[in-house]
């Protein structure tokens, strides 16, 4: 078959086809699903009773504030790079970059500054973080795959790092433990051990 | 071509793929030609083979058909289909990344089998001179009657009546042709072999 027998039948093969949502709107219903796998999860785990005290104070919010916008900014990056397309691509898959530097220095500083760095066990955090933004790449990739993203291993970096994001930010309102150490080795370093493991996923998830 | 006459043709093929994912198979086919066109040169330019870059070509319109539902008419359609080009040549170079790495341990067997094969192709263009040579060293009538019997596969009948000869006759010269060759390239290898 030669290229013009194949434009015959690819034109023969037209259809009405419907258009996919724009990257916003995909984003949005992203993060809808997500928090109803959290808001799931939260009712197995139950959500930290100091929750109210915690709130109160700035770091606490400032960090699941971080974490909501390093989700929020990695989704919208990884739709927007499904879209094959050359001129807002180039500057999208930076967007995250912001939040999650100010998350590695809220975590970070907090670790230095810290004068009671104390080490405690924190496997269920660790598996809890690993679940949810598994669930949530899940969900992501879905709808990722109904696109057609062309730079494949950003795309699955921005996902895994939304999906993880999302996850940390669960764990914030179910983990008792607000120690730094506890934050970095059992938040902090396995959502960035995913990140990595999820990027490598990208031709093998998004290939097409 | 100038920039505004490119931004013309960009915005028409944007209409054109708007048509398309409406249904309109006119619209598609022209979209789909006109950007093959223009594909063309530039996966030439990358890879120099038209036969890959036939391939690559049917692989892009493949992806375009695909992917059809993410154009945006917002968007520039030629930003959108060099993407995928892209996207496209990319995969290719992996591919042939990939056949180079695991081919790479074999690669002494290879180039022993094509030196080989060289050896052999420069015998055989060796022995081609000889027998032509050989074929016109024969008489006009003898060289007419082999090459119309064995290199046109002509029967007897069809190069009696071409040389005006009987069949007979056709036979008795392809036999002593024969022989004076075979002679010829006897003595041949006779004299290369002392």
């Amino acid at each position: 078959m030669n290229s013009n027998d194949l434009i015959k039948k690819l034109s023969d093969d037209a259809k009405p086809i419907s258009r996919l949502d724009s990257p916003l709107i995909r984003c949005l219903k992203w993060l809808a699903l997500s928090i109803f796998v959290i808001s799931i999860s939260w009712s197995l785990t139950s959500i930290r009773d100091d929750i109210a005290l915690q709130m109160e104070g700035a770091r606490f919010f400032l960090e699941s504030s971080v974490l909501l916008l390093l989700a929020v900014s990695s989704s919208l990056s990884a739709f927007i790079l499904s879209i094959p397309r050359t001129d807002m691509s180039r500057i999208s898959r930076y967007f995250p970059i912001l939040p999650l530097s100010l998350w590695a220095l809220l975590v970070g500083g907090a670790l230095l500054t810290s004068s009671t760095n104390q080490w405690s066990a924190g496997i269920p955090c660790a598996t809890e973080i690993s679940i949810l933004s598994l669930s949530s790449f899940g969900i992501i990739v879905w709808m990722l795959r109904k696109a057609a993203p062309t730079n494949l291993v950003a795309t699955s970096g921005l996902a895994i790092m939304a999906s993880t994001a999302i996850a940390a930010f669960a764990l914030n309102f179910s983990c008792k433990n607000s120690e730094p150490l506890h934050l970095f080795v059992w938040h902090f370093m396995p959502a960035m051990l995913i990140i990595t493991l999820g990027s490598l996923l990208g031709h093998r998830l998004f290939k097409w | 071509m100038s920039n505004r006459s490119a931004k013309e043709r960009d915005q028409r093929w944007g209409q054109l793929m708007a048509e398309a994912q409406k249904g309109d198979k006119v619209a598609y086919e022209q979209v789909l030609t006109e950007a093959r066109d223009l594909v063309r040169g530039f996966f030439m330019s990358k890879i120099g083979d038209p036969h890959i870059t036939e391939d690559l070509l049917q692989e892009l319109l493949l992806g375009i058909h695909q992917a059809r539902h993410t154009y945006d008419t917002k968007l520039s359609f030629s930003s959108w289909m060099f993407a995928i080009a892209r996207y496209k040549l990319n995969d290719h170079w992996r591919r042939v990344f990939r056949s180079q790495k695991y081919s790479a341990s074999s690669s002494v067997d290879r180039k022993a089998s094509e030196e080989e094969s060289a050896d052999t192709k420069l015998i055989q263009t060796e022995l081609m001179k000889e027998l032509y040579e050989a074929l016109f060293s024969l008489s006009e009538k003898q060289r007419r009657v082999l090459e119309a019997l064995r290199l046109e596969e002509k029967s007897l009948r069809e190069v009696s009546e071409e040389l005006q000869m009987t069949e007979s006759a056709v036979k008795v010269t392809a036999h002593r042709a024969q022989k004076i060759l075979k002679l010829k390239l006897k003595n041949r290898d006779g004299t290369e072999g002392r």
